[in-house]
């Protein structure tokens, strides 16, 4: 008897689990508020962001503030990035793709050397500024399934389910002021404020075919499409030191980004329609890196990365939506845990970079009720729900002129996720709506979608 | 035969001779080079061996250590006008009149400023500092403050620079969030959406709601799991009766001729949406409040925004209408799209 409770508990449990708002702002939370920038210098992307415990590159100041604590010359460095971001759909055995390519200026930054003195312990006195800029437009269509209809009797006409998408544009930004001093050439410290902020133009949308008018109907999720304009607010430490002149270990906290989120956002039959307006506050979760290095020698440098989300993102309970948003988080929200390795090679000016890193799925494996091929709906389990595992392969090569150095490097970054769609509650008024009608899907239809990456980044830094 | 053998040998002598001599002289130069190495990575700094950088960038270039700067003409100059210097070292007594050591100063002339007006610290000097506030920094639609730099006020930052109307101002300034005419706003122009204080104007505030429990979907599911899915699957209606319906009829005549049955989208009523436990279609008749959303994304002022919401029918769809069975790959966005991007 307890037994059977218990799977029922069980049951019950996974299936509260996507009892949540909107998928695409569970994204975003994720995606955008809660992960750092992948955009950096080119050495910084060439060595996949691995290099908290070597430093000398302001765009440590992302990763561990004490690494501008390693500058002894002053530093200025703009770079370029072209990004070429892919998403393939795989839904009932079709697929369709989408190439995004953006070109931005990825990273401005400078830091000023301060030698303290000869005779102090305390040698260089840094302070550096950084400014990292990335676009998050994505979109992932998924090619419609006939099988899943809906019959419409007042209306005398079927719909069929001819696509869906999901999209969004935006970017964004993050400035940075960090101070590091370097004690005595063996301890190096660090202490950065960042100034975030993100814009997004969400999007939800479905197509059905009206079978009786031969039409397309459109439809958007309730309380799609929305904007956020949002600022943001955090505060990072780390150390540094040399165990030996060759060994070294770094470690960095970074506090929780406080959002404050303005938001726009459409609302169907509510009993009108309209578009409205609210805000939100949101704290994405606080995190940890622990790194490690090893200097070789003058011509080679190693250095391993371990990153870990320590607290769950958290909306401040302004209503139902962010006590659901809370709820699903807790229920399903896995900590960051991400890996990255970062090696680099000097040949007299040269420089060769190469990197790897691992990042995990941000969710739990849930289990939701999830149409199949044929348009039935059968209760599935899913890993990498929302949101998947991510791979970066990297490498980069530079040369340094004495005063001019010129970077460049290529990312590939590859993640598959199972992106759920279609699921709304006619009880709380969170169908899809169309200028027709609602649709009364109370179930999820999943596509796989595989992004695939490539990002190139050119470097031009001057030393003095 | 065996003269040209000889030859040969001769000639690889010379060859790996010249290796050698290259090659030794090329380790020696890496020698030289690494003996005096100066660190710029800090990552690579050691403090035992290595010099610091000590501001190369306005030092003179060719010290010792650093590759040999070619481009660097400084000395060269410096010689020349060395040896000018050398060649004319008479040409003060040559060509002077006097043999005075006061040159051609004559020791009994004076300076007379007939153009007083001008001069340092009179009338119109630094006073034009004054006019120049305005043209500078000071100008009213500028980068900086009305009275910031202005020198009748102040010197540099007048104490009414940043303060009321400049441009950091929370409230008036470009980087504020919410009236902000530049930066902090997301739909454009001045006096738009987060512009000039219109922010609360612009729409109503209202909290969005929840999207609905699981446990409306498990029942669902259960219902749908266990009945016959050929028929039934997805409608959303478990009385089969609906499907029945002639298919022929006028589908307008068909929404005319409803009674309470159909739910329309314009539904005024809150409750009944409460109410409703179904996942039944509801239906809208009114063609004029779609018209009137699409009327209300178009005015929307900024432009990069509005293009998004131009073919509002198309939703969230990138552009125009996506037929289940095109697979594209590599498809660009067209412009004008609405969210489906092809």
């Amino acid at each position: 008897m307890i037994k059977n409770s218990l799977v029922i508990l069980t049951i019950a449990a996974s299936f509260s689990l996507l009892s949540a708002q909107d998928i695409s702002t569970i994204r975003n939370t994720v995606d955008v508020y809660s992960n750092n920038l992948n955009s950096g210098s080119a050495k910084f992307q060439g060595m996949a962001g691995s290099m908290g415990a070597l430093g000398g590159d302001v765009s440590t100041i992302n990763t561990n503030p004490a690494g501008i604590g390693v500058f002894i010359s002053s530093d200025i460095s703009g770079t370029l990035s072209i990004n070429n971001s892919k998403n393939t759909t795989n839904f009932n055995g079709k697929s369709l793709d989408y190439k995004i390519k953006n070109t931005d200026l990825g990273q401005t930054g400078g830091v000023a050397t301060l030698r303290v003195g000869d005779n102090s312990s305390w040698k260089f006195l840094n302070i550096a500024v950084n400014y990292s800029n990335q676009s998050i437009e994505d979109y992932s269509e998924t090619a419609g399934n006939s099988n899943i209809n809906f019959v419409i009797p007042s209306a005398t006409t079927t719909l069929q389910f001819n696509g869906h998408a999901y999209n969004r544009y935006g970017n964004t930004s993050k400035t940075s002021v960090a101070v590091g001093a370097n004690y005595n050439n063996n301890l190096y410290f660090g202490a950065a404020l960042h100034f975030k902020s993100a814009n997004i133009n969400q999007y939800d949308t479905a197509a059905f075919t009206d079978t009786f008018a031969n039409s397309t109907e459109i439809f958007n999720k309730q309380y799609t499409p929305f904007s956020e304009q949002s600022n943001g607010f955090a505060a990072s430490l780390g150390v540094i030191g040399k165990v030996s002149n060759e060994f070294r270990l770094g470690a960095s906290i970074e506090s929780p980004t406080f959002w404050d989120i303005t938001r726009v956002y459409s609302e169907y039959a509510n009993p009108t329609d309209g578009t409205y307006t609210e805000d939100r506050r949101l704290s994405s979760p606080l995190k940890a890196t622990v790194s490690a290095a090893f200097v070789g020698s003058k011509d080679f440098a190693i250095n391993v990365d371990y990153t870990l989300g320590l607290t769950k993102p958290k909306y401040k309970v302004y209503g139902g939506a962010e006590t659901e948003l809370n709820n699903y988080f807790d229920n399903n929200y896995k900590n960051l845990s991400e890996v990255k390795v970062g090696a680099e090679y000097r040949v007299m000016g040269f420089r060769l970079r190469g990197g790897y890193g691992f990042a995990s799925s941000p969710f739990n494996s849930q289990t939701i009720s999830a149409y199949q091929n044929d348009g039935s709906v059968s209760n599935r389990s899913f890993n990498n729900l929302v949101l998947g595992k991510k791979t970066t392969v990297a490498g980069g090569i530079g040369y340094d002129f004495g005063s001019i150095y010129l970077d460049a490097a290529y990312q590939n970054v590859q993640s598959t996720y199972n992106s759920p769609f279609l699921q709304g509650s006619t009880a709380n008024n969170s169908n899809y709506f169309s200028n027709n009608f609602v649709l009364p899907s109370s179930n999820y239809a999943v596509s796989a979608v595989k992004n695939n990456q490539n990002n190139i980044s050119l470097t031009v830094g001057y030393k003095f | 035969m065996r003269k040209n053998i000889q030859i040969n040998w001769n000639f690889k002598f010379a060859l790996r001779s010249l290796i050698l001599l290259s090659a030794s002289l090329m380790m020696t130069s890496c020698v030289m080079q690494t003996g005096a190495y100066t660190e710029t990575d800090g990552v690579y700094y050691n403090p035992n061996t290595d010099t610091l950088p000590q501001g190369y960038a306005t030092d003179d270039a060719n010290q010792v250590g650093d590759y040999y700067n070619y481009q660097d003409q400084s000395i060269i100059q410096k010689s020349n006008e060395n040896q000018s210097m050398k060649e004319n070292r008479y040409d003060s007594w040559n060509n002077n009149n006097t043999d005075s050591d006061w040159g051609n100063f004559a020791g009994t002339e004076t300076n007379y400023d007939i153009y007083s007006n001008y001069g340092f610290g009179n009338y119109f000097g630094m006073g034009y500092g004054g006019y120049g506030g305005y043209g500078g920094y000071g100008g009213y639609g500028g980068y900086g403050n009305y009275y910031g730099y202005n020198p009748y006020w102040s010197f540099g930052y007048s104490p009414f620079g940043y303060g009321s109307f400049g441009n950091y101002n929370p409230y008036y300034g470009y980087y504020g969030n919410y009236y902000g005419g530049g930066y902090g706003n997301y739909y454009g122009g001045y006096g738009s959406y987060y512009g000039r204080g219109n922010y609360y104007n612009a729409y109503n505030y209202k909290r969005s709601g929840e999207n609905g429990s699981g446990l409306n979907n498990r029942q669902s599911n259960n219902r749908y799991n266990n009945t016959n899915k050929n028929v039934i699957q997805n409608s959303g209606f478990r009385n089969g009766g609906y499907e029945n319906q002639n298919p022929v009829r006028n589908r307008n005549n068909t929404l005319n001729g409803q009674n309470g049955n159909v739910r329309y989208r314009n539904d005024n009523s809150p409750v009944q949406y409460r109410q409703r436990q179904q996942n039944q279609p509801r239906r809208s008749q009114s063609d004029q409040q779609i018209r009137t959303r699409n009327q209300e994304y178009q005015q929307r002022p900024e432009p990069s925004y509005q293009p998004r919401y131009n073919s509002s029918s198309d939703g969230g769809f990138r552009s125009g209408s996506n037929g289940g069975s095109s697979q594209s790959s590599g498809s660009n966005r067209s412009s004008g799209g609405g969210g489906f991007r092809r």
